[in-house]
């Protein structure tokens, strides 16, 4: 079952998943640049096949870890780092993506979207973005956030 | 220009054929966008050949659905068709509902065939 989860700002991050105490965990930085979106599905991938996932699951977490990039990265200023981290027991992956601007890139208001298609009702970007991410994963959440912060998670099983 | 991304595109007879292979992300969205963008929207039937296409999220499913309105004929329907081989590529089409919205051909063969 999939769900779409809002957030409170002082609740445990990034939620989701009950894993095990001794659960792997992988951590990857990058600057948020679109191009780099490659590095974050290569290494979600890998992390796939060494958690056990089938070649199915592993295209799963592929396109889903690139929509969470997307959404976290959009609008994303040039110091702005994502952080992806993942970890997993023997039941799930839990992945979550923080995209946090630097002092200099820090704005009052939210940063402008990036140019997106001029879509039919009900085919917008984020309506496209989140279909996926119901059908692929198991949970996810996105944070709208305060302070420039961005971020999104989501949870596969085996 | 992306180099994980590469776009031909043919004419034949009335139908332009766009042969797409690589992967559609955001970062090369806008290359095929551009190529979309550049087709005259009045006189052709248009092809997207997705077949040699490895990867596709919803920033490169928005082209194609802009692409879709481009070419959006009065009565509802579109002169743009996708050519879909991979089941990896069909299968984000078909979980964002966009089976209903685009027709979906196996092959040019058949796609060239019902456009002419």
């Amino acid at each position: 079952m999939s769900s779409r989860q809002s957030r409170r700002a002082d609740e445990v991050w990034p939620p989701g998943g009950d894993l095990d105490s001794d659960a792997d965990c992988v951590e990857l930085n990058l600057p948020a640049k679109p191009p780099l979106w490659r590095v974050a599905r290569m290494t979600v991938s890998s992390i796939g096949a060494v958690a056990g996932f089938d070649v199915e699951q592993i295209g799963d977490l592929r396109i889903a870890i690139d929509e969470l990039c997307t959404i976290c990265g959009r609008g994303g200023g040039p110091t702005t780092i994502l952080s992806i981290v993942a970890r997993w027991d023997e039941h799930s992956l839990l992945v979550s993506c923080t995209a946090s601007p630097l002092a200099a890139d820090r704005h009052d208001d939210p940063p402008d979207p990036a140019p997106a298609e001029a879509l039919p009702p009900g085919l917008s970007q984020d309506e496209l973005a989140e279909r996926i991410l119901e059908a692929l994963v198991d949970a996810y959440g996105i944070d709208s956030s305060q302070s420039g912060v961005r971020r999104a998670w989501l949870r596969k099983s085996r | 220009m992306d180099e994980s991304l590469e776009v031909v595109v043919k004419k034949s007879g009335d139908v332009t054929i766009v042969h797409v292979a690589g992967e559609v992300d955001v970062a090369s969205a806008p290359e095929l966008r551009g190529r979309l963008e550049e087709l005259a929207p009045a006189d052709t039937k248009v092809i997207v050949d997705l077949s040699d296409v490895r990867f596709l999220d919803s920033t490169g499913l928005g082209v194609l659905v802009a692409g879709w309105k481009r070419f959006q004929n009065r009565e509802g329907t579109s002169r743009l068709s996708l050519v879909v081989t991979r089941p990896e590529i069909l299968r984000v089409l078909e979980v964002t509902g966009l089976t209903d919205v685009f027709t979906v051909h196996p092959s040019v063969a058949e796609a060239t065939a019902l456009s002419s």
